[in-house]
This record gives C-alpha cells, structure tokens and sequence, in this order.
C-alpha cells in the first residue's frame, strides 16, 4: 500500500514540485496544507504516515503546527523544510522529535532520501 | 499570545513574580562564580534557573527571552560537563545576558513584549565565545583531533572526572562502551543540525558520554563533517548502528571497547579549571508588582483573623443592647458601626485571600513535559487532558501539593498504563490517556487524576494488606494509602525512589488537611480524587455546646443538623444509631467521648441536637447540647498536650475572646469505624 503523505507548505509552486516527485515514486499526497493551522487540522482528520512541513508559513509556522501535530501525536513523523540560516530552529525541531530536515533549494533525491528513510522505522 | 483560554493576565502575573525570584537567584548566582568560577553548586543553579526561564518564556510565547535563555543553558550545560571554561570574556557576555533578560522582563511586566528587544548581539557574542572558550582549551584542539584520524576514536575524546565517572557507572550497570564516528557527506548545507539529528537519535537510545566536536554549543559548521561519540548502551549493535541510519549520513564505525581501551580512559590525566574574576551591577526590575515574603501576609492575615474577632464582639455587643432596650439612637450607631466592620472586614479576608491564591496552572503546566518525557522513557504512547487550569488554590497549598500530584501522574504512567502491545491486545486503543483535572466544589477544590490503564490489582493489595472477602473491592483498594503499604519491591526507577501512594497519602491528610481516595476498575482505569480546603487558614465553622463547653465542627464536614429524638434512634447491642434518610448511622454523644461516660448523658429528652457529619469512611451524627452560631474561625495549630487523643484538628478564639476546639471529624469516624469508642 503505498504511504500517505501530507505536504504543507504556502508556495502552492513547492507543493506542486514536492508532489510530482513523490507521486512518481508511487506515494499518495492525501493533503495540501498552505498555513499551519491547516496542516494541524489535516494531520488530526488525515493521520498521515509522513508531513512534510516548512517551517515558514502564514498564520501558524511551521515549527508551531510541528508542536501541535506532536501533541496530538507524539509519533508523528514529520519532516521539516528549511531555509539556509535556520539552524537554531532546526536543531529546535530535532529536539522536539522530528525525523529529518531538508535545506531548501534541495534536489528530488533528498526529499525522498529522507522520507525512505524516515519511514523505515 | 493566548493560551488555551486560561486567564493569561493571571498566569502572567505569576510567571513575573517568579521570574523575579528567579532572576535575583540568577543574579547572586553569577556573583558567586565571579570569586569561584569552578563552583560546581552555583554552575547546577544557573544550569536549572536557565533551563526553567526558557520553558516558562516559551510557554508564554516570549520567544526572544526563551532564546536568550536557552543560549545560557547550554553555555552552563557545556561549563557543566567541563567542555566549557568560564572565561573573564565569556563572563561578561554572561552577564550582558542576564542584563538584557532581565530588561525584557521588566518590559514585559509593564506590559509590552519582547519582540522590540534585539537578543542578536549578545546571543552572537555568548556563541563566539562559548565556542572560543572551547579552543582554548589546548588539551583538546579540535583541527589536531581532526588531524589524527588514524589514532582510535576514542582517543579524541576530551575527558574530564565527570565524564570518567559517567563511564564507571555504566560499566556497574553492565553496559558496553563505545566509540562512534559518524560522517556527514560532503553535500550536506547545513552540517551541525545533520549531525545533531544523529546525536538526538543516539541519545534517545543510549547515554552519550562525550562527543567531538562539542555538541551543545554549536561551533563552526566544517568541523562537524566528523563526529566522535563516546556511548554507552546495553542494546545490541546494530540497534546503535540504526539511529544512524539518516539521510546524508555515511556508514558508521562502531566501535567497542575492551577492558584495555576503558582502563587507558579512566587513568587520563585531566587538566585543572581556571579561575576568573569580574564584578558587575544589574539591573533592578521596576514593576507594579511588589513581592512581599509569605512569612509577611501571613502575620497579616493572621491580624486579619483576629479583627474577625473583634467583629464578632462587636456584633454580640450590639445584639444585647437591643435586648435591653434604651438609648435607640446609640443602637443604631453601634449597628451602622457593626455593619460596617463585617463588611470590611469580609473584603479585607477576600482580598488577603486573593492574593494567597495562584491559578493551579503553575502545577499543572509542568505536566505536559513531564508526561510527554517520561511517556518516550517508558515506550507508552500518551495523550494528556488537562482540566480546570484556572481553578484557584492557595498558594502554600500548591508548593506541598507538588510533590504528591507529580508522583500519582508518574504512577499512573509507569504502572497504570499498558504497553501499546498490550493495550491492543485487550482491544483498547494504543493510546493511553490520562486526565488531570481541578475544581472547586463548595469550599473545596477537587483534583483528579484518571486514567484507563489496567487498574490496580485487587488481589495483590488484599494479600498485602491482609484483608479478607468481608471488605469489599470498593474498600480494598483504599490500603494503598494505608501508612507502610508500600514496600521496597514496589520501587521503580520511575515512579518508586522510595516514595509510595501511603506516602502521598499522608502528605494530603496530615500536611493539607485533605483527603485522598482511588477507584479503580481492573482493566478499565484508576482515578484519583484529591479534595482539600481551599485555604488551611480560615474554615468556616459551626459552634455547638455540649456539657457546659462549645467546640466547632468545620462546616464542610457537616451533612446536616438534625433533631434526634427517642422515636428515630434504634439500638443494636451496646451502640444506638440515628435513623438518617433510612441508613443507620452511629449515634455518638459528643460529651461521653470528650468528658467520659457519666449517668447525666445517657438520658435522652423529647428533642436533642444531632449533627451528622461524614467523611469518607463514614457518617456518624454528634449529639450535641446547643446549636450556638456559625462563624469563621481563624484555625491555629494545637499543641500536643492537649489533644493526646488527637481528636481536634485545630485551636480557635471566638468573639469574646474564649478558646474553641476545632473537632477533627475525620478522626472521630475513624475511631468509631475502628470500634474505638467502647458503646458510642
């Protein structure tokens, strides 16, 4: 059965990419989320086996949405995107349990590096 | 920023008032270390007063503040695990922080934010030289380590005797040693938090001794394409091997030591720690809130107390002058002045009261990490409901209450919740839950704590406890709190250190005049249902008389005041019972068992004064002589040598100045369900 994946990210452009890419390896996207609160109300309505989560988003971050879908579900598997001077707030994210992060420009194979392997667990 | 509907100006305030201390024990704390920088008691307390300003900042979403402290913890984590040296450079950047949170604090208590606070600088300045204070250090140059890529990994490590001894203790527990080298491929950006996903996976399986580069205070991102980790786990390889297994991360080399390696750890010479010297001010916080010693309000409210008293004389006063009849128009000064004084009086206790009290919240916010932490520790999957955060308690009464609460929340995640695995198998959902919640009802406040774990084990508590079928499970279950229940064998890493349920039983009992009861399902749950006064000061209360003398009964004790007469009393054997809405309850008359038993009391008239008062083991109704008034007393201690029987609970003034007992019910229902009291 293929894996479920929720992707959240407000660039409706990103989205698109992250999706073809993980379509063509055979993952459904159950849901797009564009703001944080949205992706905390599809991670609660979806249960997803992965998010893909940015961390800079309107209205909820990224980092905000990462606590309340831990809350929710402390196993959650999310994976945070972000930008190059985020360091601090990914070193946050993995203290909070996150399974993997991706530097954004990235190259189709390390998203579906890091989802291959987050999923393995 | 809001918080989940809780009254955020309340929680507010309390997090000021605690700040406050808190920055000034901060303060003290960095002064201590400038004449004794190596002053492992002052490096702990900066350490945790750090860690709890950058949990509660957070919580109250003053993220800057959170940051700012969160960079002092981990400069104090690092000086903790001696990667870190306290420089005179790295102490003045210490004390610009501690300067600047507490100008963010005194901001925010005038009612601004901390987003027009710029942390940058100083935040830069702790990072540069957390990370120089580790160059520095020539016993441990990073490039050479680097450098020596040959040499075993181990030998790379910096170890101090706090390190040696983290070794030695996991050797007793039966562990392997390690040593890792973890590689960060070269296209990796950001190569510190790559390596650090794979240190957080490590120490969520193992105990990380020591790393290299340092892992706390992130340094320059290059030198973290190799990592060295020193570990030690009892799991096997591969499992260690597996927390590696992350995108851009090389195959490992893992690496075991044997006693040889280890012993050439352990005799390592260390080097010694440099001392450095600064004086400094800081800044005090000005702010609407004063923060007064409790000792303090207490003496106030004491004096509070007593001006009750004097209302209660002056009421008295005033209710013979109308009897008498006379001068009318000083009646009605002595009522205006009366009145006056009960009105003032009553605000002036409500407003001291006030300020007794804090919203539960302060507790029950710790919660959430506590039961998230541990729930990861034990491989439980829990979801946490908290209930009733505003519900507002005495302050003296959350400070001991603490304690109990945490333990009761670790025992039911250690003990009460199942494995997943299990759970599944008993068709419960894998997610466990456990619920915290407050109230308050009347003039208590109701604490519970449920969850729908596997229950307690009636059998096992009735071998234990050596009761028979003749009690019921309902009762049974109660001896946990018995005092002495708990056993050694019951002790867990987690939930045990020593301390059993019969220990939080006695804490809520005797030290908060509460009282505590469990029910339990066997597969379904246990809930605990803690009640306790509101205040321990001031109870309200009824005055009786009985043979010439009059005693309070607390008012919450008190079902209701009945009339007892010969046709609703029965006799069985010695003992006679009150007939109470068709149940019999023991019928005890209050002068035999304070006076002893005469000829006098064991008449009863057409009428007489019952009061029935329950409590959890029971109901029993005092025959009393008179119902005299009720009023609120202000409770004090009493002392020993007057009550070797234990049967007050406290020692009161009243308004004309004479002494009352306050009756301990709970005691005097225990001696009669116990058959105490030779023919009640």
């Amino acid at each position: 059965m293929a894996f479920r994946v929720l992707l959240a990210d407000d660039l409706y452009f990103m989205r698109m990419v992250q999706k073809e890419v993980l379509e063509a390896k055979g993952f459904q996207i159950v849901g797009e989320a564009s703001t944080g609160t949205e992706a905390v109300d599809m991670y609660q309505e979806l249960s997803p086996d992965i998010v893909v989560l940015d961390i800079t988003m309107p209205e909820m971050n990224g980092l905000e949405a990462m606590k309340r879908i831990f809350a929710f579900d402390p196993d959650a598997r999310i994976i945070i995107c972000s930008a190059i001077g985020q360091q601090n707030l990914i070193v946050n994210a993995i203290n909070s349990g996150i399974k993997d992060f991706i530097v954004k420009p990235f190259k189709p194979e390390r998203l579906l590096s890091a989802i291959n392997k987050a999923l393995k667990e | 920023m809001s918080f989940a509907g809780l009254d955020d100006k309340k929680l507010l305030r309390a997090f000021l008032e605690e700040a406050e201390e808190l920055l000034e024990k901060l303060n003290d704390n960095l002064l201590q270390l400038e004449k004794d920088a190596g002053n492992p008691d002052s490096i702990n307390e900066v350490f945790r007063l750090t860690h709890s300003l950058k949990s509660e900042s957070a919580l109250l979403g003053f993220t800057r503040l959170s940051e700012l402290a969160h960079r002092l913890e981990d400069v104090f984590d690092s000086i903790r695990a001696e990667n870190l040296t306290l420089s005179r450079p790295l102490m003045d950047a210490i004390f610009s922080a501690s300067d600047l949170i507490h100008e963010i604090i005194s901001r925010i208590s005038s009612g601004q934010t901390d987003t027009q606070i710029d942390t940058r600088s100083v935040i830069g300045e702790l990072k540069q030289l957390a990370g120089l204070g580790l160059e520095s250090e020539p016993e441990e140059p990073v490039e050479t380590a680097l450098a020596v890529a040959a040499a075993s990994a181990s030998g790379e490590l910096p170890l101090k005797a706090f390190h040696r001894s983290l070794i030695s203790e996991a050797l007793e527990r039966g562990e392997k040693i390690y040593t890792l080298t973890v590689r960060v491929a070269e296209e990796a950006e950001l190569k510190y938090p790559r390596a650090y996903l794979v240190f957080n996976n490590l120490e969520m399986i193992a105990n990380v001794i020591q790393t290299s580069p340092n892992m706390t205070v992130p340094q320059d991102d290059r030198l973290y394409e190799r990592l060295v980790l020193l570990l030690s786990s009892d799991l096997p390889e591969e499992r260690i091997v597996a927390a590696c297994d992350v995108d851009l991360i090389e195959e490992p080399d893992l690496e075991v030591l044997d006693q040889k390696r280890i012993d050439e750890l352990l005799s390592r010479r260390e080097d010694g720690a440099r001392t450095v010297v600064r004086t400094s001010g800081s800044a005090r916080i000005e702010s609407t809130s004063v923060r007064v010693d409790t000792n303090k309000l207490n003496e106030i409210w004491q004096l509070v107390g007593e001006l009750t008293i004097y209302k209660a004389q002056l009421s008295r006063l005033h209710d013979r002058l109308s009897r008498r009849g006379g001068n009318e128009s000083m009646k009605g000064e002595v009522e205006r002045a009366s009145d006056s004084l009960e009105r003032i009086t009553a605000e002036m206790q409500q407003a001291i009261m006030g300020t007794r009290m804090v919203p539960i919240a302060v507790l029950f916010n710790k919660f959430p990490r506590l039961v998230r932490d541990l729930s990861r520790k034990l491989g439980k999957i829990v979801e946490l409901e908290i209930q009733g955060k505003d519900t507002e308690i005495d302050r003296t009464i959350v400070e001991v209450l603490s304690d109990p609460l945490t333990h009761i929340i670790r025992n039911s995640l250690d003990h009460g919740l199942e494995e997943p695995e299990q759970r599944r198998k008993a068709n419960k959902p894998e997610v466990g839950r456990i619920s915290i919640s407050a109230q308050q009802q009347g003039g208590k406040i109701v604490i519970e704590v449920a969850d729908d774990g596997r229950g307690l084990d009636v059998d096992k508590i009735r071998k234990k406890a050596g009761i028979g079928s003749e009690i019921t499970d309902e009762e049974a279950v109660q001896y946990i709190f018995s005092p002495g229940f708990s056993t050694k064998e019951d002790v867990t890493d987690l939930s045990g250190r020593g301390v059993g349920m019969d220990v939080v039983a006695t804490r809520i009992r005797e030290d908060l005049k509460g009282e505590v009861e469990v029910r339990s399902e066997s597969g379904s749950g246990t809930l605990i249902r803690i009640l306790l006064p509101l205040t321990l000061t001031i109870l309200h209360s009824l005055v009786i008389s009985c043979a010439g003398y009059q005693y309070a009964i607390p008012v919450q004790d008190i079902n209701e005041t009945v009339k007892v007469t010969r046709q609703n009393i029965s006799i069985q054997g010695e003992n006679e019972f009150y007939d109470y809405e068709g149940q019999k309850v023991p019928l005890l008359r209050l002068d035999s068992v304070l006076l002893g038993p005469t000829d006098e009391n064991s008449r009863i008239g057409q009428e007489n004064n019952g009061v029935v008062v329950e409590q959890r083991r029971g109901r029993v109704c005092l025959l009393v002589d008179e119902l005299v008034e009720e009023e609120d007393l202000v409770i004090k201690p009493i002392s020993e040598l007057l009550n070797h029987r234990r049967l007050f609970s406290g020692v009161s003034v009243l308004g004309d100045g004479r002494i009352i007992f306050v009756l301990d019910t709970a005691r005097i229902i225990e001696i009669i369900e116990s058959g105490g009291f030779d023919g009640f």
